[in-house]
């Protein structure tokens, strides 16, 4: 299959997804809604620790960073806080529609991620920007090019850093078929190990190091603290060449999974 | 065809059925269980947390917040372990509920014995071992768990049925039900801290609306003697009303099922 063929094949399926996302509106429009809202509850938790604290800075964070921390998480937790591949996978898999996509001319791991882009594309260009640009403007974080560079850098590696993990997990619905709760406790852990429920300049600097160290950050924390400033340039660098490693460690990891997944698939020709 | 005893036998049958298929593979059964039991673990580590850089939440101490947090998780492992919406509305729309409808039980019951995740034990587990741990650190008084329990089972059905009464609503309305995932993601983020911070309209909302607030809030409440048992009175009958409501409701939307002939 040409490059460009192979292009104008995903395009067909992105459009096609794309209207498929579009036809349960409200359904849409109220996911939106409460994504955003899941993350605005830590806003009110913190305010309710810092007004009891009676303090304005705890760890070097003041209450207002604090919040402009919460709402970029609001913006950005909905894409990479949660892989859309699990649910394409298991619905796939439950209903035996991937006998019909395996026998397409092009690579059903391919096509999943085209699959699962529409809602994230609709959520960051309805949700994501608006809110984030009125965090900047009401904020008066002084963005120069380099930091907005280093924040869309990290959305990006740490976008198909969850879409991976997610093709991990939702590989397993070949061998368990209902996988959706597995993958709602194991994006606890990625949320609390990335920051998305405490920010993780207040963990132990050992803790916090180990965790600097996992792709973990670059779903929450890092793209965050870079918009608002809590995360300095070398640190921005040191996360991106982080979520490198794992990008590429994730994609091999991926490739063997699903080698071996593959070959277990059983479908009865839906 | 509703009677009690017939429709608990073919909900154990159900149960039964789900735990040999789940306990087929026991080592990975094992796993799931813990794999469920993650959120809690993250509960803890994001009080600890806040805990160890603050002085609380609203004069609640910290074995306190670590007790209703076990509660909450324990009580959404219990709605987990019952309701998928998710899967039901799925179910819905590609007409394979059909095989709910034509027997002849009560069908909230067979939604309720089919449509969950064993798995989820590990929440209910590890909720109610954070639970006991914390208790047991704070020296409660085991007289006043008692109330306290019968408050969460109240409670606790009232959670399950605004799952199914909601997932209902979503495939009438919308025939999907996405929304819902974060329905639950929002719930379980407000249940493990007190309703006060929320304000009055949070804590309406959160006892009248999604009633998590009446199974892990209020119970703790009376637990650590913070509320009397006149609140607590007005609060099991709402859940009770509720709990009514929503069965009636559910069963009511069951009528705008259209089958997919699947």
């Amino acid at each position: 299959m040409t490059g460009a063929w192979r292009l104008r094949a995903y395009m067909a399926v992105l459009r096609v997804n794309m209207k498929e996302t579009l036809a349960y509106k409200s359904d849409l429009v109220l996911t939106l809604i409460l994504s955003v809202m899941s993350s605005l509850i830590y806003i009110i938790v913190w305010s309710a620790v810092y007004s009891f604290s009676n303090t304005s800075s705890l760890n070097g964070l003041t209450l207002s960073g604090m919040l402009a921390y919460f709402v970029v998480l609001s913006a950005i937790s909905p894409i990479l806080g949660w892989p859309k591949v699990v649910n394409n996978m298991q619905d796939d898999i439950r209903e035996g529609s991937i006998a019909r996509l395996l026998i397409r001319p092009m690579s059903y791991v391919e096509q999943l991620f085209v699959e699962a882009m529409p809602y994230d594309l609709l959520f960051f260009l309805f949700a994501s920007l608006p809110i984030m640009a009125l965090v900047v403007l009401i904020g008066g974080f002084g963005l120069s090019a380099s930091t907005l560079l280093l924040f869309a850098a990290e959305l990006l590696i740490g976008y198909l850093i969850i879409n991976l993990l997610g093709f991990m997990i939702g590989s397993m619905a070949v061998y368990l078929t209902n996988i959706y709760g597995i993958a709602e406790g194991i994006s606890w852990v990625f949320s609390i190990a990335g920051g998305g429920v405490v920010p993780l300049l207040f963990f132990p600097a050992e803790v916090a190091g180990a965790l600097m160290l996992t792709p973990f950050p670059l779903l929450f924390y890092l793209p965050a603290g870079t918009l608002i400033g809590i995360v300095t340039a070398q640190q921005a660098l040191g996360g991106i060449e982080t979520g490198l490693v794992w990008l590429a460690i994730l994609a091999l990891a991926a490739r063997t999974v699903w080698s071996r997944v593959n070959m277990a698939i059983n479908t009865v020709g839906v | 065809m509703f009677g009690v005893a017939r429709n608990l036998r073919i909900f154990l049958s159900s149960q039964r059925y789900q735990w040999l298929s789940f306990l087929i593979y026991r080592s990975q059964g094992a796993i799931w269980l813990v794999v469920f039991s993650l959120s809690t673990l993250a509960s803890v580590v994001g009080i600890s947390v806040i805990y160890s850089v603050s002085n609380g939440i609203a004069g609640w101490s910290y074995y306190q917040i670590l007790a209703l947090s076990g509660l909450a998780n324990t009580i959404l492992g219990v709605v987990d372990y019952l309701v998928n919406p998710w899967n039901l509305v799925t179910n819905m729309r590609n007409g394979t509920f059909d095989q709910v409808l034509t027997k002849p039980y009560n069908p909230i019951v067979l939604v309720l014995s089919r449509q969950g995740w064993v798995a989820a034990t590990g929440s209910i587990v590890s909720g109610l071992a954070l639970f006991v741990y914390s208790i047991a650190q704070l020296q409660v008084n085991p007289l006043a768990i008692l109330p306290a329990l019968a408050l969460v089972a109240l409670g606790c059905v009232a959670v399950t049925l605004f799952m199914v009464f909601m997932s209902m609503l979503a495939y009438v309305l919308f025939k999907s039900a996405n929304f819902l995932h974060w329905i639950v993601s929002i719930a379980k983020s407000t249940a493990e801290y007190p309703l006060g911070i929320y304000g009055v309209t949070g804590i309406f909302l959160l006892t009248v609306g999604l009633p998590i607030g009446i199974a892990s809030f209020y119970p703790a409440e009376l637990m650590f003697s913070k509320i009397d048992y006149t609140p607590v009175l007005v609060v099991a009958a709402i859940a009770i009303v509720l709990s009514y409501l929503f069965y009636r409701g559910s069963l009511w939307l069951l009528k705008f099922y259209t089958s997919g002939g699947g």
